[in-house]
């Protein structure tokens, strides 16, 4: 098993333990050939359950900075209403994948820990970017015109999350400079993963 | 632009309450207070046809029209010949968005040429602002515009190629608009969902900002 496949171990493993994930856990393995785009479901369930565990991460993110209280009125007020974005997408995404047919992946358990402003701004950043860069990335990996159409409409509401926190900090808001680049599902996972308890 | 917001708030949902803003905001600057945002030359389609060359070209015009608008406002005076100076750290910021919508146009123009097109022509533009939150508003408008323009037209490029690049300025130019509405005072992303706008609705919406005579121009109906 190589280190990129821990993050979805782990997702899976704290996302309640479905029939679904137990499945796929067994399913997979110790070798690196197992590490493959259906460990979150096939086709464009799979992909839009990767975006749902991204997006479960962000809401629980925004939850846990709004009761941390450790940051000024402006950015404060940005955490509140992205809070709001994530939640949903969450919803669009569960919604589209029942459509399909699939079940939509548990939220996992989470941990944050805020020492400052400065330090909670680098996280929402960090992890924002991460989802922005992972959307990105799956964009043209779905073949359904209604997933697709909701993943696009929600890749550039992420980069705007983002760049708002950096833009707080007096800091660039673009940090791949004039064209985004995208991530895989692993790595954007890494990130995410840095918050599961 | 996104429109998918359904949070509720005294009757009305966010959306339709910041649409209501946005329409109000609009509708003041289009009354002749600060005359037309921008004149002519402006050669968006209400229908595109169908390919990828066609859909590139139409997307073009929306990276001409920002890189002109971030030119007009590093020259520091507004379009009534007066000073409109910037800060250091005003002039770094549109320094930065320039630099993006100039590899935009360039990256767009090199991908029309070598899928045997000719890019679409640069039009002549005219922005007509006097302070600065007149020249962010604009920005953020016309950013936000496009945003909605490109992720319409992602789902109908067939060239993984053309669709990598349009997706990766998609997000960059959102990230503009919510650095832009930041710098307006307004909400950096005002709905959960930027849900694509097609060719007729960015036309309407430009409109607003460059008044009619782009139709008359244009032919537009």
């Amino acid at each position: 098993m190589t280190d990129a496949a821990i993050p979805r171990r782990r997702f899976l493993q704290l996302a309640g333990g479905s029939v679904a994930a137990a499945a796929l856990l067994a399913a997979c393995g110790d070798d690196a050939a197992s590490v493959d785009t259906s460990e979150f479901g096939k086709g464009d369930v799979g992909v839009l359950n990767f975006a749902l565990t991204l997006e479960h991460v962000n809401v629980a993110f925004y939850k846990a900075l709004a009761e941390a209280g450790v940051l000024a009125y402006a950015p404060q007020e940005l955490s509140e209403w992205f809070g709001e974005d994530e939640e949903e997408h969450a919803a669009a995404l569960s919604k589209e994948i029942k459509k399909l047919g699939g079940t939509p992946v548990a939220a996992p358990e989470t941990s944050f820990s805020f020492t400052s402003e400065e330090d909670a701004i680098a996280q929402v950043e960090e992890l924002e970017n991460a989802i922005a860069a992972g959307y990105l990335g799956q964009l043209l990996n779905v073949k359904g015109e209604a997933a697709q159409s909701l993943l696009v409409s929600i890749h550039t509401v992420e980069a705007r999350h983002a760049a708002s926190f950096a833009h707080t900090q007096h800091q660039s808001g673009m940090p791949d400079g004039a064209f985004a680049k995208p991530v895989s599902e692993d790595e954007a996972l890494e990130v995410a993963a840095n918050f599961l308890s | 632009m996104g429109d998918g917001g359904t949070k509720e708030a005294g009757g009305l949902s966010r959306s339709e309450m910041l649409r209501k803003g946005a329409l109000a905001g609009g509708a003041i600057v289009g009354l002749g207070v600060l005359g037309p945002y921008a004149s002519r030359a402006l050669a968006l389609p209400s229908t595109i046809p169908p390919g990828d060359l066609n859909i590139l070209n139409y997307l073009l015009p929306f990276e001409y029209l920002e890189f002109k608008l971030y030119l007009r406002i590093l020259s520091e005076r507004n379009d009534y010949g007066e000073k409109m100076p910037l800060t250091k750290e005003q002039r770094a910021l549109f320094e930065e968005l320039l630099g993006h919508e100039e590899e935009h146009v360039s990256a767009l123009k090199k991908l029309v040429t070598e899928m045997g097109g000719k890019p679409a022509p640069r039009g002549k533009y005219a922005y007509a602002f006097r302070e600065l939150p007149t020249a962010y508003f604009l920005a953020n408008e016309i950013e936000g515009y496009a945003v909605g323009a490109f992720n319409y037209q992602i789902p109908k490029l067939k060239s993984k190629k053309a669709a990598e690049l349009v997706a990766a300025i998609a997000q960059v130019d959102a990230r503009h608009t919510a650095i832009m509405r930041q710098e307006s005072r307004e909400e950096p992303a005002p709905f959960a969902f930027d849900t694509g706008v097609n060719e007729q609705g960015s036309v309407i919406e430009i409109e607003k900002f460059t008044g009619p005579a782009i139709y008359q121009e244009q032919g537009i109906e």
